[in-house]
């Protein structure tokens, strides 16, 4: 089976990221979420204390993270040997990041994350799939730009904005925010995609 | 929910905005502080909503390992459905190689 690298949001990795992972396994892939406060210990039970742990991380630190567990589910019998990364917000931002710093990423889904550095979009070559929400100003106002950028750079990718949702649609725990039509037409494309770039020889 | 509601949970969980003043203006929106704090529940993440996937769903097999990582381990979940290691492919290349070895004795 090929595999799949879930990165979860600023609140690290906790019971809705597990489910996730769950959810992506059940479709067919072997699905690891790493645990990026690993190196403090762990996620911890307070989504607070989580996020204010997240802030403190280097950004080099995490992206040499995500390469390894990328590496590693490619590696050793693990998977077919062709892996996909889909992040959540904080984790969109990271999968992003990974698709331009791992060439053998077959596969990056971006959940309303942040966009990767610009100069660095010429070096993507997964496929990609972003999926953006309409309301989202803060992380949209980037996207043209990025748009733009995946666009010279000749990258494959297909890019949704769901209308009239919320920055974190997708987590079905958030009340607030959730949409469940958004999220189930979100993940349906996810796993399509999925399929398409990586269940293939 | 009041869209500026949103947006100051937004701005709270993205910029550094302390949980105090996070908390008065909530509370100021939300018309109290017991508003606030049930408002709070709807916004974070909710541990009683159910798993949409049990943990102990039959279908899987998932554990926690450790992948070695540039800074030391990382900690991770692992989820697969139960199928065998090898993919059917190499399955069947080895029942091959075997019925050849087999013949040729």
């Amino acid at each position: 089976m090929p595999g799949v690298i879930v990165i979860h949001e600023n609140r690290g990795l906790n019971p809705h990221i597990a489910d996730v992972t769950r959810r992506m396994a059940l479709e067919g892939f072997v699905a690891l979420a790493p645990d990026f406060l690993s190196g403090s210990g762990g996620t911890p039970e307070n989504e607070d204390q989580a996020r204010e742990q997240i802030g403190k991380l280097e950004p080099e630190g995490t992206l040499k993270a995500a390469l390894a567990a990328a590496e590693w589910l490619r590696t050793g019998d693990r998977s077919t040997g062709r892996v996909g990364a889909v992040g959540f917000c904080w984790g969109g931002g990271l999968v992003g990041r990974l698709a331009t710093a791992d060439p053998k990423l077959n596969a990056g889904v971006v959940f309303y994350g942040r966009v990767p550095p610009l100069a660095d979009v010429p070096k993507i070559k997964a496929q990609l799939l972003l999926n953006y929400a309409g309301k989202d100003e803060r992380i949209n106002a980037d996207v043209p730009a990025f748009q733009k950028a995946l666009d010279d750079a000749g990258v494959r990718y297909s890019l949704h904005t769901y209308d009239g949702v919320e920055h974190a649609f997708h987590n079905d725990t958030s009340a607030a925010r959730y949409n469940a039509e958004a999220a189930q037409l979100a993940w349906k494309r996810t796993i399509e995609f999925f399929a398409k770039t990586l269940k293939v020889a | 929910m009041d869209r500026r509601i949103i947006e100051l949970y937004d701005e709270y969980t993205h910029a550094p905005l302390a949980r105090r003043d996070f908390l008065e203006r909530l509370a100021t929106l939300a018309g109290g502080m017991g508003s606030a704090l049930t408002l709070l529940q709807l916004l974070q993440a909710n541990k009683a909503v159910a798993a949409q996937v049990a943990a102990d769903d039959k279908r899987l097999k998932s554990e926690r390992v450790s992948v070695p990582g540039p800074d030391g381990e990382l900690r991770g979940y692992l989820a697969r459905p139960p199928m065998p290691r090898r993919c059917p492919v190499s399955s069947s290349f080895t029942r091959t190689a075997d019925s050849i070895r087999t013949s040729r004795t």
